[in-house]
């Protein structure tokens, strides 16, 4: 038989010992039974679209400004009404086109501001604006006067972080007060923002009309785009339709928490433990005192069938992920009618993930022999990269208002460049499902693009894929150079 | 369990993979000079040893001599420090030559979420067999061990003996050239070992060469054909089974019965005279024959009815030359550089 066929045929072989080894722990089957609840309570969730009119009363809530703090019960600064709502149309809510006016309405709050400053009555509106202009607006789209006004904004913050709040009253005096601190240009390229961001709408008019003195009203129409559905308001029901979610969100939005945040970072990290624990005991049980004898009496190097070994390990992630992430998508898509095939690239980022976390208990193994060390090391090495991802995320987010010391963000900044990049990587499977789920303009979406644009992929795959290689060739030398 | 008590039978055991038959005198095995030290610790100082094409090679010591270190170093499971070592003519450490080798370890420890039939199976397709041919091995092999009853149960679930009844299955599974068993019959009853020993022979017909490691020492001598002694990783003694244990000056003499053995005539040709239950165990001195004294019974007109050359045991052998070697087997050695 040619050699590569004799190895392939092996590799088989050694697959079906890993499965055989995973079968009769029951683990596999634990884990599919859970993944089976898993997938049975996702088929549970219904989502029923609101109609025409209230789905935009829906967007509307929310705008900037128009959701409170429910934590300490604290009513929203603003509300957007709305009136003379017209469907011109007779389409379904997210292919229509519809015309309505915006009457927004600011609730005086008494010290509300910052630095006990109140931004009471007229001018939330003109401050929200601002602030969301300065921030939110595209750099290739800023005009000079925006990018004035982000340095100004993000020097505030400083301010406020450093209680120089004489500065800050005087920023939120300049904003609030100086009627010329916001156009009525930027009022009404707010709003086509906002709805375009929070409906997928796309604004074909907008006016500032106020009838009244220091009245906030705008006319507005708008047309649908293909995305328009995914960010359409629905109401979401759970057992199938025993209980009714309070919250009524785009339907893309509740699809993405829940497959990102549940079942991608809540149910990934739960099966990456399970996983870590399971595989733990593959190599330390390949080299115990009289099975590896045997092994090591065949003709197969002892590299390739550490090799193997560990590609069997990664392959129970794989299974796992598989079963649970296609049977989420499945019916997620059935139940709503809104097919993200980019969450199906989680199945290649958590195992890549993995990959990781087994390449260092595979290197304990060896060593050690010991399946519980290989399961602590591989705990060790998921605590340190989260940490450090989040410490790098965390840094990153305020690296432009220049807020924590430099030694700080120099440490973090070297750390992550030298460590592989988990939390990088769940950028990417974030990215993927977002891309197929969100708004393309929606706030969630372009706060992961960013993070996604920032990232090198080359270089975080690498340093990522140099890592597994490293300890993995370390694992091999070691087995391949010690006597048994 | 029926299997544990009756199980390896003569059966169909194919002819080696050259289809060549037992050619004695080819070496299959060849050290030279082979060092293997452990940090401090000697574990073999020098062996020098050939293995034959067609013989059941014993390797004894006590517990730490380096038996078993020699095995592995021959199988590349253990790294040799110095010297040389081939197996069927290729340096050993090169995995190829393992498709042509089978081995059943000491203290071997089968994964036990196997059955006897995948367990076959696995390792049949890492020692590249095809899928036709494990299909056809594994009932097989299972038969002549006496597992086949058993053969889809889990591992788990066997005796000592039916594990190592499964290990002289897949050692033997490939159809190998040579296969090294360390302790075969360890936990093996009576009527296995009988068995065993009696599949071994087949094997040794077939022209397999066996090279076995083993404490059983009535068993070796029963089975050997050529044996080396080793202690503290040096071989003391090496050659064939019936010229070690044989006794040389030494014959046990039987009369007819009721016929009186003339001790004390006998004793006047200079030879020592001590009974040995209905028979007499006569010691000869340096140069003399037995002609003599089988003359002189002759001459009284006695009917001699047993005339043996007397051997001892093996184990009488391995006793009296481990003692006569240094005694302790487990002392560090300080390391030295081969000459």
């Amino acid at each position: 038989m040619h050699t590569i066929t004799q190895y392939f045929l092996k590799f088989v072989a050694i697959m079906k010992d890993s499965l055989q080894e995973t079968l009769d722990s029951k683990v596999l089957y634990a884990m599919v039974a859970l993944s089976g609840l898993v997938i049975l309570g996702a088929a549970s969730i219904g989502f029923e679209p609101k109609s025409p009119e209230k789905g935009i009363e829906s967007i509307l809530r929310r705008l900037p400004g128009a959701q409170g703090n429910p934590l300490v019960a604290q009513e929203p600064p603003l509300r957007y009404e709305l009136q003379d709502f017209k469907q011109t149309n007779e389409n379904k809510p997210w292919e229509s086109d519809f015309h309505f006016t915006i009457v927004v309405h600011e609730k005086p709050i008494e010290g509300g501001g910052p630095g006990d400053n109140p931004i009471a009555g007229k001018g939330i509106f003109r401050f929200m604006v601002y602030v969301v202009s300065a921030t939110q607006t595209d750099e290739d789209e800023m005009t000079d006067q925006e990018r004035e006004a982000r340095e100004r904004f993000h020097q505030f913050q400083r301010d406020a972080m450093h209680r120089q709040m004489d500065k800050v009253n005087k920023f939120v005096q300049d904003v609030v007060t100086n009627p010329n601190a916001v156009t009525a240009v930027q009022m009404e390229r707010f709003i086509a923002n906002q709805l375009a961001a929070q409906g997928t709408l796309v604004t074909k008019s907008v006016k500032f009309a106020p009838t009244a003195q220091d009245e906030l009203r705008f006319e507005v129409q708008t047309q649908p785009r293909a995305e328009t559905f995914r960010t359409w308001p629905h109401k979401m029901t759970v057992g199938f339709g025993a209980y009714t979610w309070d919250q009524e969100g785009p339907i893309g939005n509740e699809v993405f928490f829940i497959e990102n945040f549940i079942i991608g970072g809540f149910g990934a990290g739960i099966a990456m433990l399970v996983a870590s624990v399971v595989t733990s005991f593959y190599i330390p049980n390949m080299l115990r005192k009289g099975t590896v004898d045997l092994l090591l009496a065949k003709p197969i190097p002892r590299w390739l069938l550490l090799v193997f070994k560990y590609i069997g390990g990664l392959l129970f992630m794989l299974l796992n992920t598989v079963v649970v992430v296609v049977g989420i998508w499945l019916v997620f898509g059935l139940r709503s009618g809104l097919w993200g095939p980019g969450f199906l690239m989680t199945i290649a980022v958590l195992t890549f993930q993995f990959a990781i976390f087994y390449a260092v208990s595979t290197f304990t193994g060896v060593t050690t022999r010991s399946p519980i060390v290989c399961i602590l090391a591989a705990c060790f090495a998921w605590a340190v990269l989260f940490v450090v991802g989040w410490g790098y995320r965390a840094t990153d987010g305020v690296r432009d208002i220049d807020l924590l010391p430099k030694w700080v963000v120099t440490s973090v900044d070297t750390a992550h460049f030298m460590l592989p990049r988990y939390k990088d990587l769940d950028v990417l499977g974030d990215t993927f499902t977002a891309q197929s789920l969100l708004g393309p303009d929606s706030p969630e979406r372009k706060a992961l693009d960013k993070s996604y644009a920032k990232l090198g992929w080359l270089q975080t795959v690498g340093v990522t894929l140099a890592y597994i290689a490293l300890f993995l060739g370390a694992s091999c030398w070691w087995f391949a150079s010690k006597d048994y | 369990m029926a299997a544990d008590m009756h199980g390896i039978q003569a059966g169909p055991l194919s002819s080696s993979k050259s289809g060549t038959v037992a050619r004695p005198g080819v070496p299959v095995l060849n050290t030279h000079n082979l060092i293997k030290n452990y940090g401090r610790i000697e574990a073999l100082k020098g062996v020098t040893l050939t293995v034959n094409k067609g013989e059941i090679f014993g390797l004894l010591g006590q517990n730490g001599a380096g038996k078993t270190t020699f095995i592995k170093i021959m199988l590349g499971i253990t790294k040799l420090s110095y010297g040389s070592a081939d197996l069927l003519d290729t340096p050993v450490g090169h995995s190829a030559v393992l498709t042509r080798v089978g081995y059943l370890p000491e203290d071997h420890r089968f994964p036990d979420y196997h059955t006897a039939s995948s367990l076959l199976n696995y390792y049949g397709s890492l020692l590249e067999m095809t899928s036709a041919a494990r299909q056809q091995r594994i009932p097989e092999m299972l038969e002549l061990v006496g597992l086949k009853g058993r053969m889809h149960y889990k591992i788990r679930t066997y005796s000592k003996g039916m594990k190592q009844r499964l290990g002289i299955a897949q050692a033997l599974m490939h159809d190998p050239e040579i296969i090294f068993l360390d302790e075969p019959t360890d936990g093996v009853d009576p009527v296995g070992r009988k068995e065993i020993r009696a599949l071994l022979h087949q094997l040794k017909e077939q022209g397999k060469t066996i090279f076995i490691n083993s404490h059983l020492l009535g068993e070796v001598e029963l089975i050997c054909d050529r044996i080396v002694i080793m202690q503290r990783g040096e071989i003391i003694r090496q050659g064939d089974i019936a010229t070690l244990t044989r006794t040389r000056g030494y014959y046990q003499i039987g009369l007819a019965p009721r016929q009186d053995f003339p001790r004390d005539e006998v004793t006047k040709l200079g030879c020592h005279v001590t009974p040995d239950g209905d028979l007499w165990e006569v010691g000869l001195t340096d140069g003399q024959t037995i002609d003599p004294v089988v003359d002189l019974l002759r001459a009284r007109g006695l009917n001699l009815r047993h005339l043996s050359e007397k051997r001892q045991t093996l184990e009488d052998l391995f006793i009296q030359t481990v003692e006569a070697a240094e005694p302790g087997v487990d002392q560090p050695i300080r390391r030295r550089r081969p000459q």
